[in-house]
């Protein structure tokens, strides 16, 4: 070969070479050596098994935070550390309190420095099964977002997340937690991301309804229902087919969750024009106007502990949520089709709450693994 | 000839490329609700109804299901189990671009039409959301225990009927139950090209469907359908002659 030949032979080697490797599956880069602070710490997570309700949809697990015992353990010990707040005065579980099924029973919560929040609490129930967002108005895509949230929200908890990982750093028993749960091997490897996936991993265990008097009649035919109830039960579902009022209630409330997961304006407020609504809710996320006033409807379960009620706590009582649907709300140019006059008499309306009281589920609340740790 | 000699790297390339030597393209199908032929947007915005009566629309959603090419040979080319196509949310623009789905790598060709149903195969239907994967787009829709289906399509929106610029009359149709699924075959040669991707348009007109074959549905009598399975037929009935290949 002459000297051309050769270099043009050597060329087409190399490239066939490099070709045929780029054929192959991507090889996984080996771990790096590891030197960190932690490494001496044995990690093995344990799985973590959700329960699985009969009725209940599978829950969306992200791929790229499996559920771990250590996870879920590290995630509720930050829910319940006012580490988490600006002068160690506040956690999450401040404004989500167990005995209010994680709601607070306030109108309006009060945060780290006396400021109030915007909109009333929301209880955190099942919020592994909602699949358009967080949230009121569902701005937050996923619970590992809004974990971070709350951190950095200036009425809430009002603290920067660089600071709060370097409390964590120098902690005790937060380095080997994160070990434990992520596999880190250096406390220098904490990160805000992995503190939002522990807590997500946490909240994604609180499923709530197998404790309910609800389960144990409708779904497990373990005991019969009260007339009332019965009666409630029918109305809310529309299963009397004409001798009982349609209450439509199931549309937005659909069970098992008692949601429809959607967004929807159920008439709070009467406008004459959508750019009136004090609260833009949904509007505020999508800027689809038409979408203004519309907020999540939540589940019902617990719904006898979460008062008061609506994104702005306006009712005090289920008896006046229950007026207010049995009036039809008030119109607005996107109240929602779903939304009309009920004509439900004084029985009738104390039967529908009956039924809603079957949704409490005290087990969920007593729960020890969603407690305090500390 | 010696400057032939550096091209051979290149001949070579091509030659040993990774890939399977078949052709493969992506299919996306787009769908738009009409009214008569004008995107529907669904902010308030009115059309005509009937007698000077205007309706508007909130929500427009609907599954279909077992979404098939048919090859010339008679046998078919399966792309999708199940699509949950959403049209609510849309302004004028965001209306006439409708909502798609696509389906990547299907064999290069030609092929006779393509055929999906119009909600749920009974074989989807009959699965409950317990027993569904949770990626499945079946989770994404309503199940509706009480019938032991999932609702397939869902218009809602308000009429305004007295023309005094309020709409007071609430719409609300769901379809659904085994009864009401819908298989349509849409003619028409679809071609596959290798690395390229083919849009078929589809449009449901809704003015189609409630002012159809000079028959208006009655939205004054029905305003809200969930139970009455004739009704609800014939909303399938109508919805399925709204619905076509552009
Ligand atoms: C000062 C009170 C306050 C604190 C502290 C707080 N929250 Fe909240 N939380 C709220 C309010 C108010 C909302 C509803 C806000 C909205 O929709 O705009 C909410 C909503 C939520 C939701 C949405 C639930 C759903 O169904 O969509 C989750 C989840 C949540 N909070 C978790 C947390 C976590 C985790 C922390 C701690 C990192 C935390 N919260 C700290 C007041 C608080
Ligand atoms: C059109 C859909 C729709 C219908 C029908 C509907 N709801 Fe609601 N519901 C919602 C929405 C949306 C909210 C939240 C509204 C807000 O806060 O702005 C809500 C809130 C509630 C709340 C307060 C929840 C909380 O945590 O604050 C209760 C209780 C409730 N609904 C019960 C019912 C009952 C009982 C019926 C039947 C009589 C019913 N709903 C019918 C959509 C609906």
């Amino acid at each position: 070969m002459n000297r051309i030949n050769k270099i043009s032979f050597f060329v087409l080697v190399a490239i066939v070479a490099l070709f045929c490797d780029s054929c192959k599956p991507d090889e996984v880069d080996p771990p790096p050596p590891t030197i960190g602070d932690l490494e001496g710490i044995n990690y093995s997570p344990t799985p973590y098994e959700l329960p699985r309700l009969i009725d209940f949809p599978p829950m969306l697990i992200p791929e790229d935070n499996p559920m771990t015992q250590e996870g879920v353990q590290l995630g509720r010990m930050l829910f319940f550390d006012p580490i988490l707040s600006i002068d160690s005065s506040m956690s999450c579980s401040s404004c989500h309190l167990a005995e209010k099924a994680f709601a607070d029973g306030q109108r309006f919560s009060r945060g780290v420095q006396g400021g109030i929040t915007d909109r009333s609490s929301m209880a955190i129930m099942n919020v592994g099964f909602k699949r358009h967002g967080l949230f009121w108005d569902g701005r937050s895509a996923t619970l590992e977002d809004q974990a971070l949230l709350p951190v950095e929200d200036e009425i809430e908890l009002h603290e920067d997340w660089p600071n709060v990982v370097e409390k964590f750093k120098r902690h005790p028993d937060y380095p080997t937690k994160f070990r434990a749960a992520f596999g880190i091997t250096d406390k220098s490897e904490i990160t805000k991301e992995l503190a939002g996936k522990a807590i997500a991993q946490f909240e994604r265990t609180m499923i709530v309804g197998a404790g309910s008097r609800y389960y144990e009649i409708f779904v497990l035919n373990e005991d019969l229902p009260s007339d009332e109830e019965q009666n409630g039960f029918l109305m809310f579902t529309d299963g009397a087919r004409g001798s009982l009022p349609d209450a439509q209630c199931f549309h937005c409330h659909a069970a098992p969750l008692f949601t429809d997961r959607d967004f929807r304006n159920n008439g709070l407020d009467s406008v004459a024009d959508v750019a009136d609504f004090k609260d833009y809710g949904r509007g505020r996320v999508t800027n689809f106007a038409n979408d203004n006033g519309k907020f999540a409807a939540p589940t019902l379960w617990n719904i006898e502990l979460t008062a008061p009620y609506m994104h702005d706590g306006r009712f005090q009582t289920l008896e006046e949520v229950i007026d207010h649907y049995a009036s039809g709300g008030h119109w607005s140019p996107n109240r929602d089709p779903l939304m009309d006059s009920i004509s439900l008499d004084a029985e009738q309306k104390a039967e529908l709450v009956s039924f809603l009281k079957t949704l409490t589920d005290t087990s969920f609340i007593n729960n020890p693994d969603f407690q305090s740790p500390f | 000839m010696k400057k032939f000699i550096y091209l051979l790297p290149f001949i070579a390339l091509t030659i040993f490329s990774c890939g399977d030597d078949d052709a493969v393209g992506d299919l996306e199908l787009n769908f738009v609700a009409t009214y008569d032929g004008q995107p529907v947007a669904t902010d308030g915005t009115f059309y005509d109804y009937q007698n000077d009566q205007k309706i508007q629309f909130e929500n427009i959603r609907f599954f279909i299901a077992e979404i098939e090419l048919e090859n010339n040979d008679g046998s078919s080319t399966s792309l999708s189990e199940v699509e949950l196509i959403n049209l609510s949310g849309k302004d004028a623009v965001t209306a006439a671009e409708g909502e798609s789905v696509s389906f990547e790598e299907i064999k290069g060709g030609d092929y006779k039409s393509i055929t999906f149903h119009i909600g749920l195969s009974e074989r989807l239907n009959n699965l409950k959301p317990a027993d569904i994967e949770a990626t499945s787009p079946l989770q994404d829709g309503t199940y509706w225990s009480g019938w032991g289906s999932f609702i397939f399509s869902t218009v809602e929106g308000k009429a305004d009927l007295d023309n005094d610029g309020i709409a007071e009359h609430n719409m609300v149709y769901h379809i659904g139950g085994n009864q009401s699924v819908r298989p349509k075959t849409f003619a028409g040669e679809v071609e596959i090209k290798n690395n390229k991707t083919t849009t078929l348009n589809f449009e449901i007109d809704l003015k189609d469907m409630f002012m159809g074959n000079g028959q208006p549905f009655d939205i004054e009598k029905f305003s809200a359908i969930h139970t009455e399975t004739d009704v609800m037929e014939d909303l399938a009935d109508r919805m399925t002659e709204a619905f076509n290949r552009n």
